[in-house]
């Protein structure tokens, strides 16, 4: 191993500018192979306060076609429970508010800012694991009587009141006076479906009765979180959702509707590439595109490393041939190349996966729109923290890539190299 | 010497044709990065129909009944109090223009799709557009456009009239008769027109430039309906209101807004949302911007692709060659003819693709750009810029093959044909 290692270790400093030109091409490759992967990756990596993502799935939009034209719009909350209330597998539902409504929060000073709220049940802070800094979620009782209560996240209580020790005070949103009951810590804005500036009660008893607004009742200003158990498959959820929505339709088909099913409920994957509510999904057209262009990022260093590889192994013919003289098999030779590659490949590869940690962390937003756009407030200068990027299967994946990237750019010549007749190379014929 | 660089080219055919691979594929996928960058760019900068400069944006709510702070009110009351609102936003020092608007302020996405139909004509003559209504004062908030000419002021005193205008737009847009001459917008003009929500005609009386949703998109028809801010019925209709405020004076406007509890809230009526439009369209067009920088970083990736390519295959050639190059010295060649002749070798490999990435441009345009436009945006297929899309890409790949065949050409013309040659 220590020969293998000072071999490779001579040759790089031997051939200083390949050695670089290679290092930074492979670098290079992943660097951008690893964006494109982690960029995918925030949509469905799960970080607090989603640490449950893999097990949340969203009801959200409704679609409903006539004989002449369609309406397409949020549920209303009597769809949501129709739908969804009471799905085997289903551990927790919550109930809450379509969309993120930017409020008037009124100063002490007389001033007031604009903050954004989100309308949750109780339920809500079951499947969401927030950090409660300061007093605690709302009950049952709060959220069935409609109180004036208000969870602020710390940042909109520093911007409020300056400090975060707040529970207890009063402040009016939207010129209503609500009470402080609880301060939540920070979290990502790209975390769209769980992130606000503060959470409101989304009370059932109060929304039920004026949210059937359009669609002949089907449509509103609802949506649903739905925590599935452990073991249960989204497939299994879908088809009992399904089920339902044919149910609904049954009825719907006499008076010629049909309420479109569309895939319904979303994960978090699902929920990154809607097109509009009126749509299915396009995340399976979304993952094709992706593997295109890995494809693409690959192949292309992957031909340059290549022809590198190729003219520093010809340079080797002499050595290939004592090898093999010497009673090296094929395979050895085969093996040799590119463990030696291996290692160039895996040096540049980290040197890759580190600059694309930071340029992701610190720069990526400038590329990237995250969040969908739809998204109010802070989502525009969101970018992904580096827990959303730091976990074994980033690591997992850029050491995939390497491989892949090392087999495609020195399988070709070290295959060559390995058929080399020992005699020719010795002599020098085969140059 | 081009035959013998051809010969040399053609020895070497097992390493020239990974490169040219190499080259065909970056320069086809350079070329469709390129289209679509130029055509989404051409269409941002395609007249837009309005101006946004200086313009803010702000919502009008009511405070809801279950508020300790609702007072119970009359119609009539709200009317009074909205204008009241208005009237103090006018009062201030930093403000140019005060309108009231419902969908009429860009960067929304809305597109409430109406028809116009003409009165005294068959119901079949239609004009078809997005309905804009706001105060008249919108007109010269907004700096829209004429077609005919006219000042933002003389738009603002049709509308005045309690008279509409309609865009001069794509004539599609119109089912019109040739008998009657009803074709354009222009022949609608002086006519009375109705529309379905409401009773009662109401006459035609100018044209403005189509209005474009966002930079992203083509512009499209409009028909502008003026608030009369007097009428109790029509002040209920705006639900934003559109601020000019005088040049530099935004971020005092803002302070001063958000500072002033009286100019935000009227007893049940308040004003709340103030951002800049400039904000508005940010966040509006945030996934377009972003795109484009991204293909933007594309460029750049598979032109750095291509810059090591060549960086590391001509390294190892000018090695292999060290002989060669130090005979030709010998032979009378200068250094400025090594230099040369390695880079016309790069540049002769990127002449070979260039015909097969014509073809192969030229068939993706046929048979695909044609049909999946790669961008988000209204993007309309001509072959005019796919043309100027592969000129783009060959261009940078010109300058990429010479900066990349630049360092091992140096390396090259350093060759001491004495030292070279010793061993021979």
């Amino acid at each position: 191993m220590t020969n293998y290692l000072k071999q490779i270790w001579f040759e790089l400093r031997h051939q200083p500018v390949v050695t670089i030109t290679s290092v930074m091409g492979t670098a290079f490759a992943i660097f951008f192979v690893m964006a494109v992967y982690m960029i995918a990756s925030v949509d469905s990596v799960p970080v607090a306060p989603e640490s449950n993502r893999n097990r949340i799935l969203h009801a959200k939009y409704g679609h409903v076609c006539y004989k002449e034209g369609d309406s397409s719009a949020s549920l209303s909350y009597n769809t949501v429970q129709k739908i969804y209330s009471g799905l085997d597998g289903i551990d927790i539902i919550s109930y809450g508010g379509d969309w993120d409504e930017p409020s008037d929060v009124s100063l002490t000073d007389g001033n007031c800012i604009n903050l954004v709220q989100k309308k949750v049940d109780e339920n809500f802070w079951k499947i969401f694991d927030f950090k409660f800094i300061g007093g605690k979620p709302f009950d049952k009782a709060a959220v069935d009587a409609d109180l004036n209560q208000v969870i602020l996240q710390k940042a909109s209580a520093e911007k409020i009141f300056g400090n975060a020790d707040v529970v207890g005070k009063e402040i009016k949103i939207n010129h209503s006076p609500y009470t402080i009951v609880g301060v939540v810590d920070n979290t990502s804005p790209i975390l769209g479906e769980s992130y606000s500036n503060m959470y409101v009660p989304y009370s059932a008893s109060k929304v039920s009765q004026d949210d059937e607004q359009w669609g002949d009742g089907i449509l509103g200003q609802s949506r649903a979180y739905l925590l599935m158990s452990e073991g249960t498959s989204e497939e299994d959820i879908r088809k009992q959702v399904k089920q339902r929505y044919d149910i609904m339709n049954s009825t719907l088909k006499k008076e010629g509707k049909e309420f479109k099913y569309h895939l319904n409920p979303y994960n978090a994957e699902m929920m990154a590439h809607l097109r509009g509510s009126n749509n299915d999904p396009d995340y399976e057209v979304e993952r094709k595109k992706r593997y295109a262009i890995y494809l693409i990022l690959l192949l292309l260093p992957a031909i340059n490393l290549s022809s590198m590889t190729r003219s520093r192994l010809r340079q080797r013919v002499s050595e290939i041939g004592v090898r093999r003289a010497y009673g090296a098999t094929k395979w050895n030779i085969l093996n040799r190349f590119l463990g030696e590659n291996l290692v160039l490949t895996l040096c540049g590869g980290l040197i890759g996966l580190m600059l694309c940690m930071i340029f992701i962390a610190f720069f990526s937003n400038y590329v990237i729109s995250y969040g969908n756009m739809w998204s109010e407030g802070d989502i525009t200068t969101a970018r992904p923290t580096f827990d959303m990027l730091l976990n074994f299967k980033t690591f997992g994946y850029a050491i995939l890539f390497c491989l892949i990237l090392n087999l495609l750019s020195t399988g070709l010549p070290a295959w060559k190299a390995s058929r080399t007749n020992p005699a020719e190379a010795i002599s020098g014929k085969n140059d | 010497m081009n035959r013998n660089l051809i010969k040399q080219i053609r020895n070497e055919w097992r390493e020239n044709m990974w490169l040219c691979i190499e080259l065909l594929i970056v320069s086809v996928a350079v070329w469709a990065l390129s289209l679509d960058l130029f055509s989404t760019l051409s269409l941002k900068f395609k007249e837009k129909g309005y101006d946004i400069t200086n313009v803010y944006k702000m919502n009008l709510r009511y405070v809801d009944q279950s508020s300790p702070e609702f007072v119970a009110l009359k119609n009539e009351d709200y009317a009074n109090d909205i204008r009241a609102l208005l009237a103090r936003l006018r009062r201030s020092p930093y403000v140019e223009l005060v309108g009231l608007s419902n969908n009429s302020i860009p960067y929304n996405y809305n597109y409430s799709g109406t028809q116009l139909r003409l009165k005294g004509f068959p119901d079949s003559i239609r004009f078809q557009g997005n309905l804009r209504t706001g105060s008249p004062e919108m007109v010269r908030i907004l700096r829209l456009k004429s077609p005919e000419g006219y000042t933002a002021e003389q738009l603002e005193k049709i509308l005045r009239k309690n008279e509409i205008l309609i865009s001069d737009g794509p004539g599609n847009n119109i089912s019109g008769n040739e008998k009657l001459k009803i074709t354009d917008s222009k022949s609608l003009v002086g006519h009375y027109g109705h529309f379905g929500y409401e009773e009662g005609t109401r006459r035609i009386g100018g044209l403005i430039a189509p209005m474009k949703r966002s930079d992203y998109e083509t512009p499209g028809n409009v028909i502008y309906v003026p608030i009369d801010e007097k009428n109790d019925d029509h002040i209920f209709w705006a639900h934003e209101i559109a601020v000019l405020v005088k040049p530099d004076m935004g971020k005092k406007f803002e302070d001063e807004f958000y500072s002033s509890p009286d100019m935000r809230r009227l007893r049940n009526v308040y004003l709340t949302e103030l951002v800049d439009m400039k904000n508005v369209r940010a966040l509006c067009q945030r996934s377009q911007d972003s795109e484009m920088r991204l293909w933007v970083a594309g460029v750049i990736f598979l032109l750095l692709i291509i810059f090591l390519g060549l960086l590391g295959t001509f390294w190892f050639r000018i090695r292999q060659r060290t002989g060669e190059i130090a005979l030709r010295k010998t032979c009378g060649a200068t250094s400025s003819d090594v230099f040369r002749r390695i880079v016309s070798e790069g540049l002769l490999l990127l002449l070979f693709i260039s015909i097969p990435a014509l073809i192969a441009d030229g068939l993706l345009t046929h048979y695909l750009m044609r049909e999946y436009s790669l961008s988000m945006t209204d993007y309309q297929f001509s072959w005019i810029p796919a043309g100027i899309a592969y000129l783009i890409a060959m261009a940078l790949m010109v300058i990429m093959i010479i900066i990349g065949v630049w360092f091992p050409a140096r390396q090259a013309m350093k060759i001491e044909p004495a030292i070279a040659l010793k061993d021979e």
